[in-house]
Order: C-alpha cells, then sequence, then structure tokens
C-alpha cells in the first residue's frame, strides 16, 4: 500500500495525509458524464431539426442496433476515462511526516512522480486560494520554497483546507528544528 | 457480402473491446492495490469498474446480435 511505497524512516510519524479536494474530481466526471450524454443529444438533434427539417426520408430507428453499438463503444472509452481520472485523483497525496513532506504525483498510469524534502530544508510555506469556488469549498494550492537550487518549487494544488496544512507543516518544522542537534537544521558530527 | 464484412468486423471490435477492459481491469487493479491506501477502497474501485464494464460489453453484444 502507499505508506510501505513512501518507506518510512524508523521513528517517522506521519501527520497529515491529504488528497485533492473532491470538488476537482466532481467537476472532472462531469464534464465526462456530458460528454456521454453528447451523442444522444446530438442524435436528437440530428433527429429533430436536420431531418425534420430537411424533409429527409431517413429513419433512425432502422439503424438503432448500429447506433447502440456505436455508442456502446463510446461508453466503454468514456468509462475508461472516469477510472482515469479518478485513479490520478486518488494516488495524489501530500503525505507531511515529522521529518520531511512528501508530495506523490500519479501523472498516468504507470507515471508516477514522488518529490520530498527534508523540514530543515524549507524556508517558506505559502497558500493560495483563486476563485469563488475555491474560496467557498476552502481549496488551494500549497507552495513551499526550500533552500534548493533546483528550479521548480514544490507546488500541491487543489488541497483541502490549505490554511490548516500549511500550520502543520510550519509546527512540524519548528519542531525538527529545535529537536536538531545544533538548532539549525544541519546534522554535524 | 457487404453486411457480412460489417458483421466480422463489429465481432472483431467486441473481442477488441472485452481484451481492452480485462487489460485496463489489470492496470486499475495493480496502481489501486500497489499504491493506494486502503484495499477496500481499492476493491470497490475494481468492482465498480467491472461490473459497469460488464453491463457496456453486455449492450455491445445485445446490439451486435441485433445487426
Amino acid at each position: 500500500m502507499l505508506i510501505d511505497k513512501i518507506h518510512l524512516e524508523p521513528g517517522e510519524e506521519v501527520l497529515v495525509q491529504a488528497r485533492r479536494h473532491w470538488f476537482v474530481l466532481a467537476s472532472r466526471i462531469f464534464s465526462l458524464f456530458v460528454a456521454a450524454l453528447s451523442p444522444l443529444l446530438f442524435l436528437w438533434f440530428i433527429n429533430h431539426s436536420i431531418i425534420g427539417n430537411l424533409d429527409l426520408n431517413i429513419n433512425l430507428n432502422n439503424y438503432a442496433a448500429e447506433i447502440a453499438f456505436l455508442y456502446c463503444l463510446i461508453l466503454v472509452l468514456i468509462w475508461a476515462a472516469v477510472f482515469s481520472v479518478w485513479t490520478n485523483h486518488y494516488l495524489d497525496t501530500l503525505t507531511v511526516t515529522d521529518r520531511r513532506v512528501i508530495l506523490t504525483n500519479q501523472k498516468g498510469f504507470f507515471w508516477r512522480n514522488v518529490a520530498s524534502f527534508r523540514l530543515e530544508r524549507m524556508q517558506d510555506v505559502n497558500t493560495d486560494i483563486n476563485g469563488m469556488i475555491a474560496t467557498m469549498l476552502n481549496f488551494g494550492t500549497i507552495q513551499v520554497e526550500t533552500a534548493s537550487d533546483a528550479e521548480e518549487e514544490f507546488k500541491a494544488a487543489h488541497m483541502p483546507d490549505p490554511g490548516k496544512i500549511k500550520s502543520i507543516i510550519l509546527q512540524a518544522a519548528d519542531n525538527r528544528i529545535s529537536t536538531s542537534p545544533n538548532h539549525s537544521g544541519v546534522e554535524t558530527e | 457480402m457487404e453486411t457480412s464484412a460489417i458483421i466480422n468486423f463489429a465481432e472483431i471490435i467486441i473481442y477488441l473491446v472485452i481484451l481492452f477492459v480485462t487489460l485496463y481491469a489489470i492496470t486499475l487493479g495493480y496502481h489501486w492495490f500497489n499504491f493506494g491506501k486502503s484495499k477496500t477502497t481499492s476493491m470497490t474501485a475494481l468492482i465498480i469498474y467491472l461490473t459497469g464494464s460488464g453491463i457496456i460489453v453486455t449492450g455491445l453484444i445485445t446490439a451486435f446480435n441485433f445487426l
């Protein structure tokens, strides 16, 4: 399972594990639901508007089996897309332990990115809640700046209650720094 | 002649769809059980996928029988 894949250090404790907000998943699945209905709406439009108005001698009922067959093919693909979206959502996690922060990003099937940094190297944590729905449902982006030369920032988007997660990270970082040997975040002999 | 060619093509499509659904289910199961947090959730997701796919494939075969 996920905890086994993260390979926690001896004595390391998980403080919080968060996934993207449910609204993100719901909106994507809703768009796929609309995509699943659109062929039926298109057929209805063709039957009532184009065929009716142009007086074409075509009866779509004669092709019901073919239409049903093609529609089932479309549904197979959309059903697979729904579960692709759900899998990517479910396997994207932000894990905060008492020693580090781990961001797991499932970009696709057999494509997984795991980024982590130690709390001692954290310099700043910012949150960004943008938009009316994000404000009402309280989800947003958590951005962490680390003492690293890497240009890519540590960013977790669409996280629920980013303020609370930010406070947990800051508290964990303070505790880590205060308990480290020379209080500077750098272990020396 | 043309109708039989369409029916043969549709039959091949059905076999490919069943193959696709099977491979996709294996892929989903691998990811959910390997990287998921809860085995119960993973099993639920897999059952939902297989049930929905079964319904769709049944519809596909039913439509094929009326071709």
